[in-house]
């Protein structure tokens, strides 16, 4: 039985980043400047689950963005939306000088994603829990049309404590949606501290297994790891599938690692963007 | 009005391929038809009514016009916020259906007791509330919510004899019913909503030679309120008496006051009846409920007669 508190700063803080996993950071960094906060934490644990998403698995055209036959993403911990914002201005669907108005007065660009404002964002996020049953809908949509398309859902592991994700999880697998792939930022922690300590999740696997799901477990930083789950996760079955990506919360920014994840930021100065460019590049 | 409502919804599906059923625990019988015959487009969920709200904006993002059925209460207490942000948020098309609204579920006490649900879903935007007086309003409103932008709430209440509509009227959406307007000035606009409304025409009848200038004006549709022809009728009136079967704060009553605080029309009174802010805790018929918060017959009487002296 696997337990997430083994895996805590193991196997996930050892991964090196390769020259696009610290571009993507940077981008994010910008942002934060930009903004003078934001979630950074929560945005930095998850880049290489979007990246190996938008550059190996999605079916999607940033300058189509509503095109029926793409695959949907709803990035449910939608606090993480530094990370997704850093992706979706590097794949083109907005100017990267977006980034430098996060969270101004007019910006697309707020501290949750918004689809009206943002192009490539499925569906607005924010409150936790809503994800997965907006992604059931998709995916049983997807199903009655006819369409290929797969739902792509990735919620956070201090998310899970939602009791409506397990409403969803019931229904994704008595719908038998195997179109419909749920991943787990599972960077453990949530705001008030070790998500371990505040509500344990754990047998994590073994309750998405008992809840009807084809479960995986990857390291969430390993790029060829990521790929490599997710590509045997999209293969057909008859179930929902659960990838549990095992992460860092502040991932390639020692400082933000070491403060516990550091889950957001009130305050973002400039010699704090220099030092953390600093601490990125020598990661 | 349930069975008739269910039977809208399976005409509707024969028509239109982007209607979808979403029940939440339901009798067994439900919509066997459409299950037998659209089994793609039904779906008898669990005991989860937040789950079927996400589940049904998931849907409404990908073109389809998903009925969602459950108990008022249930839909709407408990999934305020999924109604909030997966459903008004996106401005989606989905319909909630909520079953024993009002107090008409009177022997199942406070825990299913829809009271506030008109009250709950005004305060979100892009949400429009239908509350029909009777099945005949309810199918047509129904049929019209497949060309309806935007969420749409519908409370089902009790089936009652529909005798005191008026002939000729064709509801639509957004629109109010006019009852009774008399020529020149009255002393009362009596406004309602639901089964109110056949409690007030009930009323108005009672009074007889008593009070003889009186409007009376139907909302089913509450939310987008029909402003036009409430404020043509309001200006011809001395007082306004509003009845619904909704908590007195937040409901109908609450809108008019809202709205005329509002203008510039000068009354002499507005009235509010309603449920008071508190559980009710007796059991009996749907009659004896509505007695013991002064919604019967006699007492609506008795209220226009203070406001017509």
């Amino acid at each position: 039985m696997s337990q997430l508190s083994h895996r805590i700063n193991s196997q996930e803080g050892l991964i090196p980043l390769d020259g696009q996993s610290k571009y993507i950071r940077t981008l994010i960094l910008r942002a934060l400047r930009g903004g003078n906060l934001g979630h950074a934490g929560s945005a930095l644990s998850l880049v290489e689950i979007l990246r190996v998403l938008f550059e190996n698995v999605l079916k999607f055209d940033s300058k189509n963005p509503n095109w029926p036959d793409r695959d949907r993403l709803i990035l449910s911990k939608g606090h993480g939306c530094l990370a997704l914002y850093a992706i979706l201005a590097h794949f083109d669907f907005f100017p990267k000088s977006d980034l430098d108005r996060f969270c101004h007065h007019n910006s697309p660009l707020g501290g949750h994603p918004n689809h009206e404002k943002i192009k490539g964002v499925d569906f607005s996020t924010g409150s936790l829990g809503h994800g997965l049953s907006v992604a059931v809908g998709m995916a049983l949509a997807a199903k009655i049309q006819k369409r290929s398309s797969k739902v792509f859902v990735i919620m956070g592991d201090g998310e899970l404590g939602e009791g409506s994700v397990w409403e969803a999880a019931l229904s994704a697998a008595h719908h038998k949606l195997n179109n419909l792939i749920a991943l787990v930022d599972c960077n453990k922690y949530q705001a008030a501290g070790q998500t371990q300590q505040i509500l344990n999740l754990e047998p994590l696997s073994e309750k998405w297994h008992a809840f009807g799901f084809d479960v995986f477990e990857s390291n969430g930083h390993d790029i060829s790891e990521l790929k490599k789950v997710i590509s045997q996760a999209v293969i057909e079955s008859k179930k929902p599938k659960m990838i549990i990506c095992h992460t860092v919360k502040g991932k390639g920014i020692p400082e933000v690692e070491q403060s516990r994840g550091s889950h957001f930021f009130y305050s973002f100065s400039p010699e704090q963007h220099k030092a953390f460019t600093e601490m990125l590049e020598k990661y | 009005m349930q069975n008739e409502m269910l039977a809208s919804i399976y005409q509707l599906a024969h028509q239109d391929t982007r209607v979808v059923f979403i029940g939440s625990d339901l009798k067994p019988e439900t919509l066997e038809e459409m299950k037998k015959n659209f089994s793609d487009r039904f779906f008898m969920e669990g005991i989860s009514e937040a789950n079927t709200i996400g589940m049904a904006a998931g849907l409404a993002s990908d073109g389809f016009i998903p009925f969602v059925n459950g108990i008022a209460a249930f839909m709407t207490r408990r999934c305020f916020e999924q109604i909030a942000l997966d459903v008004c948020l996106h401005n989606l098309p989905v319909r909630i259906l909520g079953n024993g609204g009002g107090l008409s579920y009177s022997v199942l006490g406070p825990t299913h007791m829809g009271v506030e649900d008109i009250s709950i879903l005004r305060t979100l935007p892009n949400m429009t509330i239908l509350v029909p007086t009777n099945s005949f309003e309810m199918k047509e409103l129904i049929k019209q919510s497949t060309n309806w932008l935007g969420p749409i709430y519908i409370r089902i209440s009790k089936e009652i004899n529909s005798s005191y509509y008026p002939s000729g009227v064709q509801p639509k959406i957004g629109e109010a019913v006019v009852f009774q307007e008399p020529a020149g000035p009255v002393d009362v606009l009596i406004v309602s909503t639901g089964y109110m409304t056949a409690k007030c025409s009930h009323a108005i009848k009672q009074l007889n030679q008593d009070c003889i200038f009186i409007s009376h004006l139907h909302f089913h549709t509450i939310e987008p309120f029909d402003s036009k022809v409430f404020f043509r009728m309001a200006s011809k009136a001395k007082s306004v008496l509003v009845v619904e079967e909704n908590s007195v704060i937040g409901g109908l009553g609450s809108l008019v006051l809202e709205i005329l605080s509002n203008s510039s029309i000068n009354l002499n009174r507005v009235k509010v009846l309603g449920i008071p802010k508190k559980f009710l805790s007796n059991y009996g018929s749907h009659d004896e409920q509505l007695m013991d918060v002064g919604l019967d017959v006699n007492r609506i009487a008795s209220e226009i007669k203070n406001l017509c002296l």
